[in-house]
C-alpha cells in the first residue's frame, strides 16, 4: 500500500467512523417512534450509510460497499413507509452498523468476518420476504441474540496497540484494555477553529512577552523585568487553559452507547427500561471521557440488571411496569459528576451486611456499628456481588470493586445512596482533566517522589521516641499502630531497594504517609515531606514497563524530574497485602471503651446536604456571612478579603472525602485562631449551635481533620478538629511553630481526663508537640501517678469534671503537697462560665484552657514546661502565690 | 537511514556521528539524531534494567537515558568532562545515549559499509550494522533499536 492510499484510507477510516457515530441512537429513536416514521431522521442514516457504501466502493472495499448497500435498501424501504420497523428489523440494522464499524476499524487489515449472513438477512426484509412474526418469547430473544455474541471478539482487536503503549495511559498502568481498544482513530482531535485562533494569538502574545524578557535582560539596571515575567506568567496560564479546551470533549461521546446497552440488556432479562440522559454536552478531558466508558457501562448494567425489577413484581410494587434509570452528568466545583438512578428495588443494607458476614468481609462486631450508609459502601468491596445468583450480565467476574478502583485510578471518587423499594443512586465524580494532579512530593535519600493527593488519607510524624512505641512488628511484617488500630507499614526506602542511610534513624522525627488505593491500605514510610505542588504527568519510556510502582513522572519546579509513585504498585513490590480500612486489625493495646458521653456545645453546619460536621463552639472566635463571591481563589487557595486582611480559608472537601459544598449566594465562614493567624473556615449552610451530651465515637471516621463522630437528630454528624484540619490541608502554615528546644528536664505532662475521646485527642496535640504524655482516667488516678514519682513530670494537664476526684480536687492537693507544690497545672475544659474560672482560680490552676483549643492549649503548655524547666525559681514563685491565696 | 544525493557526483552520501564508547568508535547516521548535549543529571529510576542510566527533563519531556557502555557489556561509563549525552529517536521515543566523547562527522558512501566482520568478539553483534573503515580507525555502525532494548 502506498502512502498516499494509506493516507486516504485512514482518511477514510475517521469519516467513516464519524458517519456511523450516531447510526446507532438514530436507529433506536426510529424504532422508537414506531409506525410514526420521523423521516427526516432516516434520511440521516440512510444518507450517512449511503456516504460509507460510496467510499468504501471507490476505495474497492467491496465487503463494507455491499453490506452497506443491503442495509441502505432496509433503510430506503422506510423512508418510503413501506416497512414500519420492529424490533427485530432493529436488531437486524443495529448488527449491520456494528458490523461496518468494525470493519472499518480494522483497516487496512481484512476484518474476516463473513458478512453474507447478516447481508441475506437485510436483503429478506428490504425484500419483504421475511418469515412473518413469532411472538418474541424469551427464547426467541435469546436466539437473536446469539449470532451477536459470537461477534463480540472483533471488539477488541488484536492489533490495537495495547494500552500500555499509549501516552495517556502511563498514568494508570493497570487500565483496562477496554478503553485503549475503543477505537482506532482516537489518536486525533477534533479542534474548533475559534480555539485554534485563540491558541495562535496566545502564541503571539507568547513571543511577544519573551521579546520583552529579553529586551528587559539586556538593559543594564534590567528595567522592565518585572513587567515582562509577569506578562509571561499571564500569557503561560491562559495558553495552558487553552490547550486543556483543545482536549476537553462532551462526555456524551461515552454516554451515546447506554440506549443500545439499555435496550439491549432489557430485552433480554424481560425487563422495560427507559433511559433517560442528561448533561450529555458537559465537558471532560478526553482521557477521561475514553477511560470513563467500561465503569459507567457496568454501572449501567448494573442498574438493569439489579436495579430495575421485572414488570411483574413493578407492578405489584404498585409501580409502573417501566422502569427509568436516569442518566445525569453536570458540572460542580470544578468536578464533574455522573449520577445513575434507577427508580428500581434498592439496596437493603441489612441483606449486604449479612453477606459481608457470610463471605467474612467484616466481622461480627464490626458489622453492628456499621450505618446504613456505610453497610451500602460494601458493594465496593472486593469479591462482594449482591446478585442473588451470578448470571450472565454482571457475573463477569468485575465486581464493582473494579469500576471502584478504576474510576478512583483517574482520581475520582464513587459513592451509593438507596432507599429499599425506591431506587439507586451511584455517584461518579471525577477530575476534569487527567494531565494536571495535585500531589505530595515525598524525599528517600537524596531523591523526590510524588504522591498523589487522592491516595493519601494523612500524614503522621512521629517523634523519634514516639515512633520506637508506635512502630512494631506483627509476624514478618511492620505496622505502624494508629488510633488503636494496626496499619502495615512499607518503608519506601526498602522497597526502592536504596541502601539504608548511613546515620542512624532514630535522631528526627518519622515521617509516615498514610495511603489508600482500592482495597490497599498502608503506612508509607519516607525520609521526609517537601511540599504538595500540582504536578503535570508525563509518560515514561518504555524501559520502564517493569516498573509498575511507578505512575508515571513529573518535571518540578527546579527542573529535575520525579517520579510519581504508584500506591497500589508499591504495596505489590512490597509484597504485601495492605489491609483494607474495614479489616484492620485493633490494637489490643488500646481497646476499651470507645465513647464516653461529655458535654459540648456545638455549632453545626452542613457543606453537601448529605453531610453535617460540627465544630466545638469553643475554638470559634467569630462566625461571618459572606456572598460566595467575595470568595477568592488565589494560586489554588480560597481567602476571603476581611478588612482590608486577607482571611485564609479553608473547606470540609479539602481536607476529607466528602462531596463539594453547592453553589450558594452566601456562605458562612467560621472563623478560629491559631498562635499565628486566623482561619476561616467555609461552612455552607449553619445548622444550629447545640449544647449536647453526645456519645463521640473516635473510633469510625478515623480522618485527619475529623475527632470523631455522633449523632445530632439522628444525623450522622462529624465532629471535626479544625486545627487538624486546617494542617492537613494547608501544612505550611503551621511548619514555623518553634520546634520544642532540647532539653535535660523530662519533658513529661500527666494528663487526667475520663473521656477516652477527649483523652486521646489531647495526648495526640502533646505527643505531637514533642511531649511525652501519660495518661490517667481520672484526678485519684492521677494523684496516685504523681504520688509515685512526681519529678517525672514537667506538668499537669487535667480535666475539670471527673469521677472519684474532680480535677478542683486534684489542682489543690497538688498545690498543697511538698512534692508536687511547684508543679504548673492547666485546667482543661469544655465548660467555660466565670463561675467556673473563678472557683479554678481558687483551686490554684496556673492555666485554663480549652479542649479542643489546640494551639492555645499547646501555646499555654509550652509556656508553662519551659518556666518549669528553666528551675525552680519561677516555680518556686509560683508555689508561694499558690500558698497565699489557699 | 536516508542517504543524500550528491548532485556534482552523483554518489549517494551517508552523514554519520561517530562517538567513543570504551575502546570503540560507533557511529550511528546523523538524522537519527535529535540532539546533543552535556547535560549529567538524571534521575534514577529504581528496579530499571542496568543500562538505564535515569531519565531527565528535555525540555519538558521524560526522556530516558542509556548508559550506551553498560548496554553493550563495555562496563558502566563515568562522566567526564568529555561525556555526551546523544538524545536520538528511537522508534518514535527519545532516547539518551550516555558516551565517553563525540568524534566526527563523517561523509561516507554508503556502499563503503560492510558486514559486520565474524571476529568481532568485544561488542554483541546484534548491536553492529555494520562496520567501516577509516584510515586509521574502525568505526561500527549502531544498531540503534537493538542497543537501547527496544527492538
Amino acid at each position: 500500500v502506498s502512502i498516499d492510499e494509506q493516507e486516504i484510507l485512514q482518511e477514510f477510516v475517521v469519516e467513516a467512523t464519524e458517519h456511523l457515530a450516531d447510526v446507532e441512537s438514530q436507529l433506536l429513536a426510529i424504532e422508537a417512534g414506531g409506525a410514526d416514521v420521523d423521516a427526516e431522521l432516516v434520511n440521516q442514516v440512510f444518507r450517512a450509510v449511503h456516504s460509507v457504501k460510496g467510499a468504501a466502493g471507490f476505495l474497492q472495499l467491496d465487503d463494507i460497499n455491499r453490506l452497506a448497500h443491503s442495509l441502505e435498501n432496509v433503510l430506503n424501504r422506510i423512508r418510503n413507509r413501506e416497512l414500519v420497523p420492529q424490533s427485530r428489523h432493529t436488531d437486524v440494522m443495529l448488527r449491520g452498523a456494528d458490523l461496518l464499524r468494525i470493519m472499518i476499524s480494522r483497516l487496512p487489515q481484512p476484518s474476516g468476518v463473513d458478512v453474507t449472513d447478516l447481508r441475506t438477512e437485510l436483503d429478506r426484509i428490504a425484500d419483504g420476504a421475511e418469515v412473518p412474526e413469532e411472538r418474541p418469547t424469551f427464547e426467541a430473544l435469546g436466539e437473536l441474540h446469539a449470532p451477536q455474541a459470537e461477534l463480540e471478539p472483533p471488539f477488541v482487536p488484536a492489533d490495537v496497540p495495547p494500552a500500555a503503549e499509549r501516552a495517556d495511559a502511563a498514568l494508570r498502568p493497570g487500565a483496562p484494555e477496554g478503553a485503549a481498544a475503543a477505537v482506532a482513530h482516537d489518536a486525533n482531535i477534533r479542534v474548533s477553529v475559534a480555539v485554534l485562533d485563540r491558541l495562535m494569538n496566545l502564541a503571539g502574545e507568547l513571543v511577544l512577552s519573551r521579546n520583552q524578557l529579553l529586551q528587559a535582560i539586556g538593559t543594564p539596571d534590567q528595567s522592565g523585568l518585572e513587567t515582562a515575567a509577569s506578562e509571561l506568567d499571564h500569557v503561560t496560564s491562559e495558553l495552558q487553559e487553552a490547550i486543556m479546551q483543545t482536549r476537553m470533549q462532551p462526555i456524551g461521546n461515552t454516554l451515546g452507547r447506554f440506549p443500545r446497552v439499555v435496550r439491549d440488556l432489557s430485552a433480554k432479562l424481560g425487563k422495560q427500561v427507559d433511559l433517560q440522559m442528561e448533561g450529555k454536552e458537559v465537558e471532560v478531558d478526553k482521557s477521561i471521557v475514553e477511560a470513563i466508558g467500561d465503569p459507567l457501562t457496568h454501572l449501567v448494567r448494573n442498574a438493569v440488571d439489579h436495579g430495575i425489577e421485572s414488570p411483574a413484581v413493578r407492578q405489584a410494587a404498585g409501580k409502573r411496569p417501566q422502569g427509568v434509570i436516569r442518566l445525569r452528568a453536570y458540572h460542580q466545583a470544578g468536578k464533574v459528576l455522573v449520577e445513575i438512578t434507577d427508580d428500581g428495588a434498592g439496596i437493603d443494607p441489612e441483606k449486604l451486611k449479612r453477606k459481608a458476614l457470610e463471605k467474612g468481609v467484616i466481622a461480627a462486631e464490626h458489622a453492628q456499628r456499621l450505618t446504613d450508609r456505610e453497610a451500602l459502601r460494601l458493594i465496593f468491596h472486593p469479591g462482594f456481588s449482591t446478585a442473588e445468583q451470578v448470571s450472565d450480565v454482571s457475573g463477569r467476574g468485575v465486581g464493582m470493586d473494579v469500576v471502584r478502583s478504576n474510576i478512583e485510578r483517574l482520581g475520582g471518587t464513587v459513592d451509593v445512596e438507596s432507599q429499599i423499594g425506591a431506587g439507586t443512586t451511584i455517584r461518579v465524580s471525577l477530575p476534569l482533566t487527567l494531565a494536571i494532579i495535585p500531589s505530595m512530593i515525598v524525599r528517600c535519600r537524596q531523591q523526590r517522589f510524588a504522591i498523589p493527593q487522592s491516595n493519601i488519607a494523612e500524614l503522621v510524624r512521629l517523634r523519634p521516641a514516639e515512633a520506637r512505641q508506635r512502630l512494631g512488628m506483627v509476624k514478618s511484617g511492620e505496622v505502624l499502630r494508629l488510633r488503636g488500630s494496626l496499619l502495615p507499614l512499607v518503608r519506601l526506602g526498602r522497597v526502592l531497594q536504596f541502601e539504608e542511610p548511613a546515620t542512624a534513624h532514630d535522631d528526627g522525627p518519622v515521617h509516615v504517609i498514610v495511603v489508600e488505593s482500592g482495597s490497599v491500605r498502608y503506612g508509607l514510610l519516607v525520609d521526609g515531606i517537601s511540599d504538595s505542588e500540582e504536578i503535570v504527568v508525563k509518560p515514561l519510556g518504555r524501559h520502564f514497563k517493569g516498573c509498575g510502582y511507578l505512575a508515571g513522572a513529573t518535571i518540578l519546579g527546579d527542573g529535575r524530574v520525579a517520579l510519581i509513585l504508584d500506591v497500589g504498585g508499591v504495596a505489590a513490590r512490597a509484597d504485601f497485602q495492605g489491609a483494607s480500612g474495614d479489616e484492620e486489625a485493633t490494637d489490643p493495646t488500646t481497646q476499651g471503651e470507645q465513647g464516653r458521653t461529655e458535654r459540648q456545645t456545638l455549632l453545626v453546619f452542613r457543606s453537601d446536604p448529605a453531610d453535617q460536621f460540627a465544630v466545638p463552639m469553643e475554638v470559634v472566635s467569630r462566625i461571618e456571612r459572606v456572598k460566595a463571591d467575595a470568595l477568592e481563589r488565589v494560586g489554588g487557595r480560597e481567602l476571603l478579603m476581611y478588612h482590608g486582611e486577607p482571611l485564609p480559608l479553608i473547606a470540609v472537601e479539602d481536607g476529607l472525602p466528602v462531596r463539594p459544598r453547592p453553589q450558594t449566594d452566601h456562605v458562612h465562614v467560621i472563623v478560629f485562631a491559631t498562635s499565628h493567624r486566623e482561619i476561616g473556615l467555609v461552612a455552607p449552610e449553619l445548622a444550629d449551635i447545640r449544647e449536647i451530651e453526645a456519645t463521640i465515637d473516635s473510633e469510625t471516621f478515623r480522618a485527619r481533620g475529623v475527632a470523631g463522630a455522633l449523632a445530632i437528630d439522628d444525623r450522622l454528624t462529624r465532629l471535626l478538629d479544625v486545627f487538624a484540619l486546617a494542617e492537613a490541608i494547608h501544612p505550611q502554615w503551621f511548619e514555623q511553630l518553634p520546634a520544642s528546644p532540647p532539653t535535660e528536664t523530662p519533658r513529661r505532662i500527666l494528663l487526667a481526663e475520663d473521656s477516652h475521646f477527649f483523652r486521646t485527642q489531647v495526648a495526640g496535640f502533646l505527643t505531637s508537640a514533642g511531649f511525652e504524655v501519660d495518661e490517667a482516667g481520672d484526678g485519684q488516678e492521677a494523684w496516685e501517678t504523681l504520688l509515685e514519682d512526681a519529678a517525672l513530670y514537667c506538668l499537669v494537664v487535667s480535666d475539670i469534671e471527673m469521677p472519684r476526684m474532680n480535677g478542683y480536687e486534684l489542682c489543690e492537693r497538688i498545690k498543697r503537697h511538698a512534692a508536687t507544690a511547684s508543679l504548673p497545672v492547666i485546667a482543661l475544659t469544655s465548660l467555660s462560665s466565670d463561675e467556673h474560672m473563678r472557683r479554678g482560680r481558687e483551686a490554684g490552676f496556673d492555666d485554663y484552657q480549652i479542649k479542643m483549643h489546640r494551639d492555645n492549649l499547646l501555646e499555654a503548655v509550652r509556656r508553662l514546661a519551659a518556666g518549669k524547666a528553666a528551675g525552680g525559681r519561677r516555680g518556686g514563685q509560683a508555689v508561694r502565690r499558690q500558698e497565699a491565696s489557699v | 537511514m536516508t542517504t543524500m544525493c550528491d548532485a556534482a557526483t552523483g554518489r549517494q552520501e551517508l552523514q554519520l556521528a561517530t562517538f567513543r564508547a570504551g575502546d570503540w568508535t560507533l557511529a550511528i547516521a546523523i538524522d537519527q539524531v535529535q540532539e546533543i548535549n552535556r547535560r549529567i543529571e538524571a534521575t534514577f529510576v529504581p528496579h530499571a534494567p542496568p543500562s538505564v542510566r535515569g531519565v531527565m527533563n528535555l525540555r519538558g519531556e521524560v526522556v530516558t537515558v542509556i548508559d550506551l557502555r553498560t548496554a553493550l557489556g563495555l562496563g558502566p561509563a563515568e562522566a567526564t568532562r568529555h561525556s555526551r549525552n546523544v538524545v536520538v529517536n528511537v522508534g518514535g521515543e527519545l532516547v539518551g545515549l550516555w558516551v565517553d566523547q563525540m568524534g566526527d562527522i563523517l561523509k561516507i558512501d554508503p556502499s563503503a559499509i560492510a558486514p559486520p566482520p565474524p571476529h568481532l568478539a568485544a561488542v554483541d553483534r546484534r548491536f553492529v550494522a555494520g562496520v567501516y573503515a577509516t584510515d586509521d580507525d574502525l568505526v561500527l555502525l549502531l544498531n540503534v533499536e537493538h542497543a537501547v532494548g527496544v527492538a
